[in-house]
Parts: structure tokens; sequence; C-alpha cells
């Protein structure tokens, strides 16, 4: 686990000159990504046991010098990098849409920022609360009252009793369950359970908010009011990342966009041309994409 | 910078070790820890119509059948106290250890689902593993106070030291949970092996029978390298005035318990760490 922080002395010193062409003073941002990177094991690797305690086997793989050069291609056949020097920096009011084909690592990005998962390399800098939706209503227990499972969601969120205690009222009206709030959830339909879920999602009020695609479920009506709930919530300082496949929500509610492909940033620039240009690549339109900025990384960088 | 003073800058970052910034997010996390272990504690009583009855039914069956063996036979259990608080005090300890232990080392499996969803200090799993288990043990404790009166059992100044007991017992169910948790990511032995050694312990350990019947012999140091021996002799002492307080013995109790929390800290990073890439 080691050999992380070796690959990259530079990250234990966030001002070492010549780490990166950072402006000289510290920029106001939200998010800093600076080379960020995470490998998973697969194939052969990932079956094998988890190893918590090293045993005789595994030390003796690693001393012999045959045994380690074996460890060592087996781990370099097995190393998938999920996302592998990624950069960018997101400032406070900016929403920005993550764009990518199925397993080009966009998940994996959330993942990490939201602390679910570790970097393998790099880092991220997270000024204030993120809160990370990757699912609605996590946590929420049946055998608890609507109103226990608002405080139970919002902890698990972050946020202390005294914050839930101011909102929890806003949110039970917001939800409209009102009359149900002290009743076990699992009397609750699945409509209601959604809507209280949204509700102390859309209460959580973070500096910085992960959406994945959890919009995606509901009908209509519910998405609309929430898509136009977290356009309302992130009007201000705060900032929006948000997953989606819809090229359509993504033009309309950021105003920025990051293209992932295959782990790595391939684009990052105003979201109706970054839409553009991935549509256009994945319709096979464009075999080539040229656009000034699809290979470096943006200016500010 | 000056503006932003409150405004609080989190790392993410490759292996970074458990350190104290874990125990002060923990403390941030306090109403977390509190929800979760009310949930706990509630789904465990989820569809039981005679809830915390089955809190007491367990200890106070025994009592009777080990007393009743004990009367009978006319067993020498080497008790200088009240026999019936001296039994169940111990009983109700031992199955708090007993339910803490075993709930710890599930608690990050059983959390899985929620862990690989939202972040939250990891160690709040555990935690609540160790910490649910006490309601069991504070309803238990009504009969226990019940027993003291009628058996005119007199605690002194040393019930004071009560919750030092507690808080180590606690401690060691969380080092050790924490222990097997990660023994047994790979097989399921150490799940048996647990769950026999903790049933073998409530008859070996001074639960039903006291240490001193092994007073003069060399025996009594090895029986005492159980670490819950020191403990269960230290909880009697605190509630019967003319018990003295087994110093020692208590103080290997703490030092094998601040060992396994250490071991069990490392282990449990190791385990999560290795838990969260398996996705």
């Amino acid at each position: 686990m080691t050999k992380a922080e070796t690959l990259l002395p530079g990250s234990a010193e966030p001002d070492a000159p010549g780490t990166a062409v950072a402006p000289p003073t510290e920029e106001r941002f939200v998010i800093s990504v600076e080379n960020l990177g995470k490998r998973y094991m697969i194939g052969k690797s990932a079956g094998a046991p988890v190893q918590i305690l090293p045993d005789i086997g595994w030390a003796f793989r690693r001393i012999t010098p045959g045994g380690r050069r074996k460890v060592a291609a087996q781990n370099e056949a097995d190393t998938l990098w999920a996302l592998k020097d990624i950069n960018f920096t997101i400032r406070p009011g900016e929403r920005v849409g993550v764009i990518g084909r199925n397993g080009a690592g966009k998940s994996t990005l959330l993942k990490v920022l939201s602390r679910v998962t570790y970097p393998t390399d790099g880092r991220a800098r997270v000024r204030g609360r993120l809160t990370a939706l990757l699912e609605v209503g996590t946590g929420f227990s049946g055998v608890l009252t609507g109103r226990e499972n608002i405080y139970l969601n919002a902890n698990m969120h972050g946020l202390g009793r005294a914050e839930v205690d101011e909102r929890v009222d806003e949110i039970i009206d917001f939800a409209e369950v009102r009359r149900f709030i002290d009743t076990p959830l699992r009397f609750y339909s699945s409509g209601m359970r959604s809507r209280l879920a949204f509700a102390v999602a859309a209460h959580l009020e973070p500096d910085a908010l992960l959406l994945d695609e959890v919009l995606a479920v509901g009908d209509i009506a519910f998405q609309k009011k929430c898509l136009e709930r977290m356009q309302d919530i992130t009007q201000g300082s705060q900032a929006l990342i948000f997953v989606s496949h819809s090229m359509d929500s993504i033009i309309r509610y950021c105003d920025r966009c990051l293209w992932i492909d295959a782990g790595r940033l391939r684009m990052d620039g105003p979201a109706a041309e970054v839409a553009e240009a991935y549509v256009g690549e994945v319709m096979g339109l464009k075999s080539q994409v040229r656009l000034p900025e699809s290979v470096q990384p943006p200016p500010h960088l | 910078m000056t503006s932003k003073m409150q405004i609080k800058e989190t790392v993410i970052e490759p292996n970074r070790p458990l350190g104290f910034s874990d125990i002060a997010e923990v403390f941030r996390y306090r109403g977390l820890l509190w929800s979760m272990t009310v949930r706990r504690f509630r789904d465990d009583l989820a569809d039981l119509q005679l809830g915390v009855i089955w809190f007491v039914a367990r200890p106070l069956l025994m009592l009777a059948v080990f007393t009743m063996w004990r009367n009978l036979s006319g067993a020498n259990m080497g008790v200088d106290m009240s026999y019936p608080t001296y039994l169940y005090s111990g009983l109700i300890l031992w199955f708090y250890f007993t339910e803490a232990v075993q709930n710890t080392a599930g608690a990050v499996q059983r959390d899985a689902g929620l862990i690989r969803k939202v972040y939250f200090p990891r160690l709040i799993s555990p935690l609540t593993a160790v910490l649910a288990p006490l309601t069991a043990l504070a309803v238990a404790s009504i009969p226990l106070v019940v027993i003291m009166v009628f058996t005119a059992t007199v605690p002194d100044w040393k019930i004071l030291l009560l919750p030092v007991v507690l808080f180590q017992a606690a401690l060691l169910a969380f080092g050790l949970g924490c222990l097997f948790a990660a023994l047994s990511v790979n097989s399921n032995d150490w799940d048996r092996a647990l769950g026999l050694a903790l049933y073998i312990g409530l008859f070996i350990s001074p639960v039903i029978f006291s240490p001193t019947l092994l007073a003069e012999s060399r025996g009594y140091w090895v029986y005492h390298l159980n670490p819950m021996a020191g403990t269960l002799v230290a909880l009697r002492s605190t509630l019967e005035a003319d018990m003295a307080f087994p110093v020692q013995e208590f103080a290997y109790s703490a030092g094998f318990t601040v060992v396994s929390i250490f071991g069990g800290f490392f282990l449990f990073q190791r385990l999560e760490r290795a838990l969260l890439d398996r996705l």
C-alpha cells in the first residue's frame, strides 16, 4: 500500500514548487483534484482472498527473487486504472456535468471524491462539506419512524443533531408526509419513501453536491421537482457535480462538463461543447474529434 | 485564508493512516453514532412481542439452574459473597461481552451496504456494535438490583469503579471483535472458533465460580491470562463492600485491552480498505 505514496513524492507537500502550474495565490475552490488515480485489481488477483494478515506463502513469494518477479508480473497484468492523472478544479457556484461511456470511470470518480473509496494516486482537496448522493435514502430502516429515519439519514451525511433539528420541519413538509411521520417506515408506500429520502437530500445544504443519476428514479414530475430543487440550492456558492447519460440534463443544468474516457480526462469545457463532441464521437459521426482543448488539460491547470 | 478560517479542508489521499483525527471525526459524527445505535437496537427488537423480557430471561434462567445445582450438590464455588449476586452479575456482563464481540466481528460486513454508498467515519460501525448491547445490559441490571436488595449485598465506594470496569469490558470487546472481523474475512473457521471460545469462556471464566479456588496454586496466574478474569472479579468487588478490588488482575486486563485496541484499530483499517476495493 505504500507503493502508492512513493509514486507521487510531491503529494505530501501541497505547495511544493513545480508540482503544478498553480496560480500564485490560493485560488478559491471547492474541489481541487490533482493527478488523481485509482487502480483496481482484476482477474486472478481480484479473486484472491483478502490479505489482512500476511501468511507464510505471501512472505515467501515476496522474499525470493523469482517469486517477486512473478508477483510483479501478475500485478501488472491484473491492474486496471479506473482513473489516471485526473486534474481539475471546481470553484464555488459551478455546476459541472460528468459524462463518459459505461465503465469510463465516472462512478469511480464520485466514489473517490465522496470518500467511499480511496485513491491509489494523487489527491483531492475539498473545502467545506461535500455530500454525495450515490443513492437516495441510504440506511433507511423499516423499523424506525419517518422522523428517526430523517435523523439517521441526515447524520449519515454529516449533519449534527442540532442541524437536523433546525431542518426537520421543513423536510417533513417538503416530503408531504406529516401525518405519517411517527409511523415506522415499513408502512410507507414506495412513493412516500422516495419523497422522504429526497426531502432529506435536498436539505443537506452542502458546499459541494455530487449526484450520480439518482434522480433517474420516479416519474417525470418527480424528477422535474428534484432537478429544480437541485438548481435552487446550487444558485448560491455551492458547487454541483452531476453524472448523467442524459445530454439534455447536462446541457440544461450544468455550465461546465468533464468528459471521462477510459479513466482519463478527455475534455473539460463548456457543457454544450463537450456534450456535442461526446455525442459526435459516440455516434461515430466524427472519427477524430478536433477541438482546441480536447486533449490538453484546460488552461487554468 | 483568514476569511475562510471556519471552512474545513478535507484532503483525500491514498493510504492515510488511522490517527487521532479519526477519533475527532467520530466525535463530530456523534449524532450518527447515536442514530445507528438506536437503529441497531430497534432492528434487534423488531418483531419481538415480549421485547425486553428476552434480555432478562436468559440470565435469570441460568441463575436458577446454577443456584439449584450448587444448593443440591453443596459444591464449593469459592465465593465469599452472596452467590446469586455473584453469579447473576457475572452472567450479564459475560453475555454483554459475548454479544459485543460477535457484533463487532460482523459489523463491517453487516454495514457493507452503507459503507459502499456513503462516507462516514468507519469506526462508527464497530462502535455501534459495542454500544447497542449496552441497552440489554442496562435492562438486565434491574433484576440485579432486586437480587442485591434481597441478599443484602451492600456496595461501598468501590461502586464508583463500576463504569471503569464496564468501559474496559467494552473496549476489550471492541479490540477482540476487530481482530476476529479481520481473521474471518477469508474463512468461517474463525467465526466458529470465536463462538466456541465465548461459549466455553462462560464456564471457565470467573462467572459461576471464583478464582479464589485457585488462590494457593501456581495455576492462579495462568488462569488470569484470560483478560476477562480480572474484569469479572473487579465487577464483583464493586458490588460487595467486603471484597477487595483485584488491582493486579485488573491492571493486566486493562493492559491487554490497550494492546487489543491498537491491534484492533490496525486490523480494522486494513480490513476496511481491502473490503472497499472489492465492489
